[in-house]
């Protein structure tokens, strides 16, 4: 099978998994017990929370929660801020739903939505978004790396800008797609809390986190045992944890050389589409994430060719809005200032460290040939 | 369109249809009709039931009331005239006056007007149906003052049914499908789209006491699930007017490839219809089904003109029965409302047939031509392989689907 949707989720990393296996045999306890099994765990499960915060960057008093996914990181966070009617949320709406979801349940209790203006490649406008900064803004949403797009945001230089402005906001990171790709550290911005998806970086599933400075203070979802501080209670999914810190550990060693791998693979991607495909159109080529490819074919449905590759035993995405009730339009490409028509041709293939040359061969001529067919016939 | 019942009724009388046709037959349809129903109410009814042919109509009673769902579900049931919830006393005058003001009890507030309306088929009864429908409604009237009797018009029908062992009173006589029993129709293979005709199609056609099986072509890669979900939704109301049926998804996404590959562009559309049809009938060879079913209307679409129809029959081997052949889309969207699949109809799905629409689709065929193709573009290989690889699914009469394994 030629796997290239590495941004929906990747596989467990192979350190990863014999620690979750070992861990899930042996670590069986409940880690907020009072004796030394449990103890041992918890123990250990701070010590990876320690490092973890370490490898961010982070502060002296900054805080990791583990969660059990980064839609839980940003609904706990968007919920737990105490915003009210009369508050106001930048947030672009090319986010993903675990963001604009939250948000506009916020929406309905009167707090006010601003779009979060992007430029053409799918960056932030920056200019745009200072002059939003009024007095009601409570909460500015950045979004790493856009999912779709692979738009990459400056978030450092950003938060510290909108510091700056006005140091009451809370400027929240989406970071599912960015941690542990994008080299970053939070000691250079003033970032008030970051999402972070396990799956997305060769962690298992089920686990995720959300880091808060110092100075945040954020309402729990769940109430219980007071686990994580009182701030999500839960028995704590040692195993989980422990398998998670393993695959930060091993992204974050090897954060480098994968961008540049990455970055290599992705070009071969592009000079090989453009070579055989002459239609081919790449709509994001500002500064984006190597990891992530977005191109449209235009005059055949995505979800067609995304069905005759699958056929072939290759896996891509394609958000086409066919399934969906308007037929061909989505609220996030018109975001990102995609124009109508082209919404339903857009595919976009992710890559990871493991992603070889030749299946990136494959994949083009493969791809190249489907669509020469298809065109043929829908002629 | 939830069937809401005024109170708990122990006693369904169910009259059944166009029973004065059968003559010889009347024994065999009589028992088709009554193992569906026995059928149905099992399926329906949590506790024990008797189900007892009396006079020329089937009885149900059961200590446990029946609920709403089980008499909706008796509705749909092909030659059921009608489903009266009904109240049983002994066969004696006296006994119709009593659980007549309890009916009427649990009607309230009472409509204007009434009527009542007795049929007599015990012939030793000491009264004519006349004299009872005349004394009790006096008996009516006194007891309720507000009433004013109607014999045209009447709001509430009082119906009275004397048969030889018991009295049934109900006033709330619901029509059903009408038509005739399941399984006395024959066997069709019932063409289905995701639109808004074949589902109508088939429903007329179980009305008629026919048992289908639904074959429904697939165009993966070149549509996706949804539209196979929106087919097994869609069976799932329409295996509701059957005692059992079966539905066949046939993988069609490469006859179609080959078919376009080889034909010219504006014959497409035709030529997946023929290849529809003769992959249907080879269906029919292998499960003995006797003719075809679609949802063909005169003129719609351009495969529906007349001398597309009439080429398309001449390579079936098997009759093809399009019920919708006089009907208005009006009409046929009313009747999609009323058996319950419009709403499934509209859901939006990727229509294959338009993916490889022809911008000139012909319209009347060169036979000609369509020999030549026939002759050099097997397809036999092609469809036997589809039938074959066939995603085939048992539909029970509550219309749920088990996917039958290879």
């Amino acid at each position: 099978m030629l796997y290239l949707d590495y941004a929906a989720s990747t596989p467990v990393r192979s350190g990863a998994l014999n620690i979750l296996e070992q861990s899930m045999r042996d670590d069986f306890a409940n880690p907020s017990s009072a004796h030394k099994f449990g103890k041992g765990l918890h123990e250990r499960i701070e010590s990876c929370r320690e490092k973890f915060l370490e490898m961010m960057g982070a502060g002296m008093d900054d805080r990791l929660i583990f969660t059990a996914s980064a839609t839980e990181s940003n609904n706990m966070l968007i919920n737990g801020l105490g915003l009210e009617e009369g508050d106001s949320v930048i947030v672009s709406f090319a986010e993903h739903p675990s963001v604009l979801a939250p948000v506009r349940q916020l929406e309905t209790k009167g707090v006010r939505v601003k779009e979060l203006p992007l430029l053409p490649t799918g960056e932030v406008d920056n200019e745009g978004l200072f002059a939003l900064l009024e007095g009601s803004v409570k909460l500015v949403i950045l979004n790493h790396v856009n999912n779709q797009s692979g738009a990459i945001t400056d978030i450092c230089l950003l938060s510290r800008e909108i510091n700056k402005r006005n140091p009451a906001i809370h400027v929240h990171v989406d970071g599912a797609q960015g941690f542990g790709k994008v080299p970053f550290s939070l000691r250079e911005g003033l970032i008030d809390s970051y999402s972070i998806a396990s799956h997305k970086i060769g962690g298992p599933k089920g686990i995720a986190a959300l880091y808060l400075r110092a100075d945040v203070t954020v309402a729990p979802l769940l109430y219980g045992g007071n686990q994580e501080n009182g701030l999500r209670s839960s028995t704590q999914a040692a195993p989980l944890i422990y398998s998670f810190f393993e695959a930060v550990r091993e992204a974050m060693e090897t954060i480098d050389d994968s961008w540049t791998y990455v970055t290599e693979i992705n070009g071969l991607a592009r000079e090989g589409l453009e070579e055989r495909i002459s239609e081919v159109q790449f709509p994001f080529s500002g500064y984006t994430s190597p990891y992530i490819l977005t191109f449209l074919l235009p005059g055949i449905s995505s979800d067609i060719i995304l069905r005759h590759l699958e056929q072939r035993d290759i896996m891509i995405s394609s958000t086409s809005a066919c399934s969906s009730k308007e037929k061909g339009t989505s609220p996030v490409f018109t975001a990102l200032h995609l124009p109508d028509k082209y919404h339903k041709f857009v595919l976009r293939v992710s890559f990871s460290y493991q992603t070889t040359s030749e299946e990136i061969e494959t994949f083009c001529q493969t791809l190249a040939d489907t669509y020469k067919e298809l065109k043929q016939l829908m002629a | 369109m939830k069937l809401e019942l005024k109170t708990m009724y122990n006693v369904l009388v169910i009259n059944v249809d166009e029973l004065w046709l059968k003559g010889m037959n009347r024994p065999m349809y009589f028992k088709a009709i009554r193992r569906h129903i026995r059928e149905l109410i099992k399926a329906y009814h949590p506790a024990e039931f008797s189900s007892r042919k009396e006079e020329q109509r089937i009885v149900a009673r059961s200590d446990t009331a029946f609920s709403p769902e089980t008499v909706q579900a008796l509705l749909r049931v092909p030659g059921v005239h009608s489903v009266a919830p009904a109240r049983r006393v002994p066969v004696s005058y006296d006994a119709v006056m009593p659980a007549i003001l309890e009916e009427l009890e649990t009607l309230q507030p009472l409509p204007a007007t009434f009527k009542v309306d007795t049929k007599r088929s015990y012939k030793r009864f000491p009264m004519t149906s006349m004299e009872v429908s005349r004394e009790i409604g006096a008996k009516v009237l006194e007891a309720c003052p507000q009433l004013k009797a109607n014999m045209k018009t009447p709001e509430l029908l009082i119906e009275i049914r004397i048969l030889e062992q018991n009295i049934y009173i109900s006033t709330g006589r619901l029509k059903a499908m009408g038509g005739l029993p399941f399984g006395t129709g024959g066997h069709l293979i019932s063409l289905l789209s995701g639109g808004f005709d074949s589902p109508v199609a088939s429903y007329l056609m179980s009305k008629r006491g026919c048992r289908l099986s639904f074959i429904f072509f697939y165009a993966y890669p070149f549509v996706g699930d949804e539209v196979k979900e929106k087919i097994k939704k869609m069976v799932r109301v329409l295996g509701q007017y059957q005692r059992h049926s079966t539905l066949y998804v046939i993988g069609f996404g490469e006859v179609q490839n080959v078919i376009s590959k080889h034909c010219q562009t504006d014959y497409r559309t035709l030529l997946f219809r023929k290849a529809m049809i003769e992959c249907s009938n080879l269906l029919a060879d292998k499960i003995k089904g006797d003719a075809l079913l679609t949802g063909d209307a005169l003129g719609q679409v351009s495969s529906q003109t007349i001398g597309n129809i009439s080429a398309l029959d001449s390579f079936s081997k098997r009759t093809i029965f399009r019920p919708l052949v006089g009907y208005n889309k009006i009409e046929i969207i009313n009747l999609a409302r009323k058996i319950g699949t419009h709403d499934i109809s509209v859901i939006p799905h990727d229509d294959a047939c338009s993916l490889f629409a022809p911008k000139h689709p012909v319209i009347r065929p060169n036979m000609g031509y369509l020999d030549r193709f026939h002759r050099e573009t097997p397809l036999l290989e092609h469809l036997v392989k589809c039938l074959d690889a066939a995603e085939v699914y048992d539909v029970a009469l509550t219309g749920k689907l088990t996917r039958r394994e290879k």
